[in-house]
């Protein structure tokens, strides 16, 4: 009867789909229809581990995360680096730890041969890290075979693959065209296939990476979010699109925390995982992520109730002051400068800027301090592209001296031009992303401006994009100016000079701007093992670009959160800042633990 | 009447059709992909790659039809945007909600709305009369997240803080005190509206020739208001509530975002700005049939309060 | 009426430019209201009873009387005024930084609105602000009266298939949210001024072409239309000399209410990231500033000056529209 029963619900759940209704909708039907038929032990199966008991963690092992400003689109980062959920919810063989180096995660250790072209990483043995919360199962070396093969592969449309195009025919592969009948041919015309690639499982818990050549800093793409696993048995079972959305389906991970419910806007509920290889360590039972905007934020970090409220949060420009001034809520304040800058592209292929005089000119004239005043301390001056506390940050008064900030140069740098004293502009457009107010580009973008009419004469306008049109309209190479930022995706100098300004590439450039020595110089420092002699290599590009001002570094990106008290053991790196869960560190619900909490 | 109906559901077909193929039309004008909002650093490659995946370099009037074939079946795709999550999945979970917040701002604002209107017209140019334009202009003067923001710092913010706390949290979809204020805010344009048509439609019957007589036959105020005044004024009154409902009932981008609530209604903008082109259509032609709805619902009991109507 | 009826609100509605909540009342709610009053038998007759001569005379006498409508006249002038002259009367250029260092000070002497965050005075911005509200406001305007009148005027008077087919595309246009269709033109092109009122213009115009059908509809069947047909007069001379002056009154309202409704839009699209170019100031782009959630409790002088000046422009054409609709309609001259 009962397996009757199932068998109607079954048939009346793909009529309903059939219709467009949810699995969701349907469920409220079927249940509905079962309990009339008290047929109830036919559909428990259904409603899934979500309707089973809660176990009970005390208030100092709740934490309340600000980690979700939108609804997740799913957890599958393999496919989609911007999934929007939890981060701690997976692992990858490695991670980052607060000064933002690689360190061991699901692979205890890990080294490469000389040149640095073939990297081996040993995963812990016999662990049973994935887990859908009530199966478990162990994290192996196939598992990152079947990661990186599934990313690279171009029929499920990865739209980050690019990140791990280091790896040994990986480019060729993602880059093919796949063929009616399973196969691929690149873009020479031959065959290609994921068995190409250099990845191979030698054994169970051990994995070998060959490189396109030697790669140093393989260990921090490898650390990056973009090389998260997906596990392959419930791709298969569930399917690629459906597997990692929940809901109807339980969403095996092999994070610290395990998706425990998502009720979709409104909240993600994480339990940890007890198979995580550092489960003993982790002392919340229970973390909330309310899915709350970045403008409403701040209300539920002070006024926040039940499962509305923060434990942390961002504190914009507007109520720094405030925080500031109050003797209490000074206390919880941290500031971190985060890895990532904002800096202004003038495209030397446009007049004016294709003139070296004016962009010298307009390089001189923008105060960097005071941009970064304007942001109320939510920004340091740059003077370099990679930001402080990064690899390849370089603290160097030569390269200071290139574009330092000084009115009286800027107007002499137009002597002799037809633009001299800041006469006869024509019209000029400064282009940003619309609705980056979170970040304060709007406020910084004004100031900038402003110090432009008042130091050059030069009268700007600001168009901004919707985020549909940036992309396209950017890489167009037609703006004038752009006023741009860079978020650091892994913390190595190539993150920034050869993803951002490399020039030898087929789409994606920025810039009008182009040098053969620097970009010579960015391939130098891609395979160059030498830490020391990279850093060289990567000072020189930097006075390269600055000299012929392919770009102005403006300000780095400094975030100042507050911490509720009972919130302890914040990470901190090396500088002293507290650094929060983002997208380069993202153990800090693993880090943390809670007490005294005030109720 | 039935027949009526039936010839306006069956007109309404060919318009949604044309809605449909506007807005795809327009949509393919406008540059760009929609996995171009992914973020600038995905490669064009990439984005080919994923307009082959979902059909999106096939020529536009095939992908109208393939389109319209799915969402005749009821299947309206994948949101190019929250993929893998389908529109269906999406609208099903937040559409309830808008709706749900729509009611409930609409009967406000007709209740309100209405009672202040006719207050205001019996009582013309009295106190009543002026306190009743000047709610009505400051409610529709005011952007509705200026007032969703207000309201949360008077109520949620400002009063607790001064030793009244009246239960209003900052934002959420909780529990039912969280209706409350985005319900005024959501509530207060049309309300406004309202009020003011209300006012001004009986105030020309109050003029008219026929409320003159019913006055003149010696009939009493009272009787003359609700008999007369009211039952032929409100029937321009009742034209307005149903576009009223379909605007407030498909959801308020901006009441949604300031009060963090999960409805539908961000998707009129948001769906725009990463040019997610399955979830912009869908909200079209959900905004599109449920406008018609209504304006069927509103005529047909327009020709039940207006006998002189047939059809 | 089992034909006309449906025809003349085939699918309602109100306007709905800024957000859909926001349901600007006024252009269509006049549009509905005189097309519904012109509908009712008994009014129809009354109103083209009256020499058309003495109208505009009379009309300015009665809207003088009305004191709610002096008021609104009076605001909707100071703001003409303030407009075109403020370059002469602000104090600063209307992006000028008075000092970085003093951003965000709150109203003083020196500064009556305060300084917003970039330490621009903000007073002054309200005064460019207004150039910039007003030209969107009255260009759309004059793009709706453009588009929206010849059509509604070939359709209500020719009706028929002509009719029909226009109304559809109007519906069709209608039935589409009006913030959705703006921000996909605004995609396309680009935000700034000119881009603005032009999708404010070619999205607005329908409402208006929807009124002009329903009084052409309506005029074109009254006796004297007939009789200056019957003496000779050409369509076109008809629609000039006979039918438009009737249907002046309610294109008038609405256009008085089409342009706060505009100004609003703006505001909106501004609000959402998509409005007027920065550094030049408009109210909306002030009000979005404003509104941050931060700057609400730190300093709601940034919202609650541009929030007055748009709140007051509105009061002003509000009433200014009122007293216009009552004193163009001599019915209300008892």
């Amino acid at each position: 009867m009962a397996a009757q029963l199932n068998e109607q619900l079954r048939l009346l759940e793909q009529r309903f789909k059939s219709v467009g209704l949810d699995r969701r909708g349907f469920m409220k039907v079927a249940a509905g229809a079962a309990a009339g038929t008290m047929m109830v032990d036919g559909v428990a199966r259904y409603v899934g581990p979500a309707a089973a008991a809660q176990d009970e963690a005390g208030p100092d092992e709740t934490f309340y995360n600000f980690a979700l400003r939108n609804d997740p689109v799913s957890f599958d980062w393999n496919l989609n680096l911007y999934v929007n959920a939890d981060v701690e919810t997976f692992s990858g063989l490695l991670m980052f730890d607060a000064d933002l180096n690689a360190i061991p995660d699901w692979a205890e250790t890990f080294e490469s041969n000389e040149d640095a072209s073939v990297w081996t990483f040993n995963i812990r043995r016999d662990n049973q890290g994935w887990s859908n919360g009530t199966e478990q199962r162990p994290v192996t070396a196939g598992d990152f075979v079947y990661s990186f093969r599934r990313q690279l592969d171009p029929r499920n449309g990865a739209a980050y693959a690019g990140f791990l195009f280091d790896i040994k025919n990986a480019e060729r592969f993602n880059n093919s065209t796949p063929n009616d009948d399973g196969t691929y041919t690149d873009a020479e015309g031959n065959p290609v296939s994921a068995e190409d690639l250099g990845i191979v499982a030698v054994d169970d818990w051990t994995l070998e990476v060959t490189m396109e050549g030697p790669r140093g800093y393989f260990p921090q793409v490898v650390a990056y979010l973009a090389a998260y696993p997906a596990p392959q048995w419930a791709v298969e079972e569930y399917g690629s699109d459906r597997w990692a959305l929940a809901g109807d389906v339980p969403l095996w991970s092999n994070g610290p925390f395990l998706l425990d419910s998502w009720e979709h806007d409104v909240l993600v509920t994480l339990k940890p995982n007890p198979g995580h290889w550092d489960a003993e360590n982790i002392t919340l039972k229970r973390v909330y992520d309310p899915i709350i905007p970045a403008e409403s934020a701040i209300l539920a970090y002070e006024q926040g109730e039940g499962t509305q409220q923060l434990d942390w949060v961002n504190i914009d420009a507007a109520n720094l002051t405030r925080y500031q001034e109050d003797p209490e809520l000074s206390q919880q304040l941290r500031e971190y400068v985060y890895p990532g800058i904002w800096m202004l592209v003038p495209s030397n292929g446009i007049p004016p800027f294709d003139q070296l005089e004016v962009r010298k000119a307009v390089s001189h004239a923008i105060d960097r301090t005071r941009v970064a005043n304007i942001t109320n301390g939510l920004a340091i001056e740059a003077f370099c592209m990679v930001p402080i506390g990064v690899f390849g940050f370089l603290d160097d008064p030569e390269l200071q001296e290139i574009q330092k900030f000084d009115p009286e140069l800027a107007m002499e740098a137009l002597v002799g031009t037809e633009f001299e004293g800041g006469q006869n502009w024509p019209e000029i457009t400064m282009h940003m992303r619309a609705q980056e107010e979170v970040f304060n580009a709007d406020i910084m973008a004004n100031d900038i401006v402003a110090q432009l009419q008042e130091n050059l004469g030069m009268s700007v306008q600001i168009q901004t994009w919707p985020e549909a049109s940036w992309r396209p309209e950017l890489f167009k190479n037609e703006w004038q100016m752009v006023w741009i930022r860079w978020w650091s995706d892994y913390p190595d100098p190539n993150n920034s000079y050869g993803d951002m300004f490399y020039s030898r590439k087929a789409s994606g450039k920025r810039q009008a701007w182009s040098n053969a020595q620097f970009d010579d110089l960015v391939n130098q420092g891609k395979s160059e093992a030498d830490p020391e002699a990279r850093l060289e290599i990567y000072r020189q590009a930097e006075q390269i670009i600055q000299e012929d001002v392919g770009y102005m570094p403006i300000v780095y990106r400094v975030d100042q959160y507050a911490f509720k008290p009972w919130v302890k053991d914040l990470p901190e790196n090396r500088q002293g800042f507290t650094v929060p869960e983002g997208n380069i560190y993202v153990r800090m619900l693993s880090d943390i633990s809670v007490e005294g909490r005030e109720e | 009447m039935l027949r009526y109906s039936l010839s306006r559901i069956i007109w309404f077909i060919p318009t949604l059709l044309a809605m449909a193929a506007v807005t795809f039309v327009i949509m393919k004008l406008t540059p760009g992909s929609p996995f171009d909002a992914t973020s600038e650093k995905v490669s064009d490659f990439q984005i080919a790659q994923l307009e082959r995946l979902y059909g999106l370099d096939k020529p536009i009037h095939e992908q109208f039809v393939v389109y319209i074939g799915n969402a005749l079946r009821g299947d309206f795709g994948v949101s190019y945007h929250a993929r893998p999550q389908t529109v269906n999945e999406i609208i099903g979970r937040t559409f309830p909600i808008s709706l749900h917040l729509g009611l409930m701002a609409t009967l406000f604002a007709v209740v309100v709305g209405v009672t202040l209107g006719t207050l205001a017209a019996i009582r013309q140019n009295g106190w009543v009369d002026y306190l009743s334009v000047t709610v009505a202009i400051l409610f529709y003067s005011m952007p509705s997240f200026v007032m969703g923001f207000l309201l949360i710092l008077l109520f949620a913010v400002w009063l607790p803080h001064n030793g009244l706390d009246l239960g209003f949290r900052v934002g959420g979809w909780e529990a039912p005190i969280d209706w409350v204020l985005p319900t005024i805010a959501l509530g207060a344009a049309p309300l406004a509206t309202l009020a003011r048509y209300t006012r001004s439609s009986m105030i020309e019957v109050i003029r008219s020739d026929f409320v003159r007589t019913a006055r003149a036959k010696g009939l009493s105020e009272n009787r003359v208001v609700i008999k007369h005044v009211m039952k032929n004024s409100l029937i321009p009154v009742v034209t307005l509530i149903g576009p009223i409902f379909a605007a407030v009932g498909t959801g308020s981008f901006f009441v949604e975002q300031v009060f963090n609530i999960p409805g539908m209604g961000k998707f009129f903008v948001t769906s725009m700005q990463v040019k997610d082109q399955t979830m912009i259509l869908a909200v079209v032609l959900i905004y599109g049939v449920f406008l018609a709805a209504m304006n069927l619902l509103v005529d047909l009991v327009y020709g039940v309060i207006d006998p002189r109507i047939r059809y | 009426m089992a034909q006309s009826q449906p025809q003349t609100r085939p699918l309602g509605g109100i306007d709905l430019a800024a957000d859909p909540a926001v349901a600007p009342p006024t252009a269509s709610e006049l549009a509905q209201g005189a097309a519904g009053v012109q509908r009712l038998p008994t009014l129809a007759g009354e109103l083209v009873g009256r020499p058309q001569r003495s109208l505009w005379g009379d009309a300015w006498r009665r809207l003088l009387k009305n004191k709610l409508a002096v008021v609104g006249l009076t605001i909707v002038i100071l703001f003409i005024v303030l407009a075109i002259f403020a370059p002469l009367i602000a104090p600063y250029g209307q992006s000028e930084v008075v000092d970085p260092r003093l951003a965000r000070t709150d109203p003083s002497w020196t500064w009556p609105f305060g300084l917003d965050p970039n330490g621009r005075d903000i007073f002054s911005r309200i005064l460019y602000g207004a150039q910039v509200s007003l030209v969107v406001g009255v260009l759309s305007q004059v793009i709706v009266l453009l588009i929206g009148v010849p059509i509604g005027a070939l359709a209500g008077y020719l009706g028929g298939a002509v009719d029909n087919t226009l109304m559809r595309a109007v519906d069709v246009i209608y039935a589409i949210p009006q913030l959705l269709l703006v921000l996909l033109f605004v995609n396309w092109w680009g935000s700034g001024l000119t881009n603005i009122f032009l999708a404010l213009g070619l999205v607005g115009w329908v409402t208006i072409a929807r009124l002009v059908r329903g009084q052409f509809l309506a005029l074109r069947e009254q006796e004297y239309v007939n009789a200056a047909r019957v003496s000779g007069a050409k369509g076109f001379s008809i629609i000039l000399r006979h039918i438009l002056p009737n249907s002046l009154t309610p294109i008038i309202v609405a256009l008085t209410f089409g342009i706060p409704t505009a100004i609003f839009t703006e505001a909106a699209l501004s609000y959402v990231g998509v409005g007027i170019m920065p550094p030049q100031p408009s109210w909306g782009n002030m009000v979005a500033d404003g509104s941050r959630a931060g700057y609400i409790q730190s300093d709601p002088h940034m919202l609650l000056f541009p929030v007055l000046a748009i709140g007051l422009t509105m009061l002003g054409f509000t009433f200014m529209g009122d007293g216009l609709r009552d004193a163009l309609d001599p019915k209300g001259n008892d």
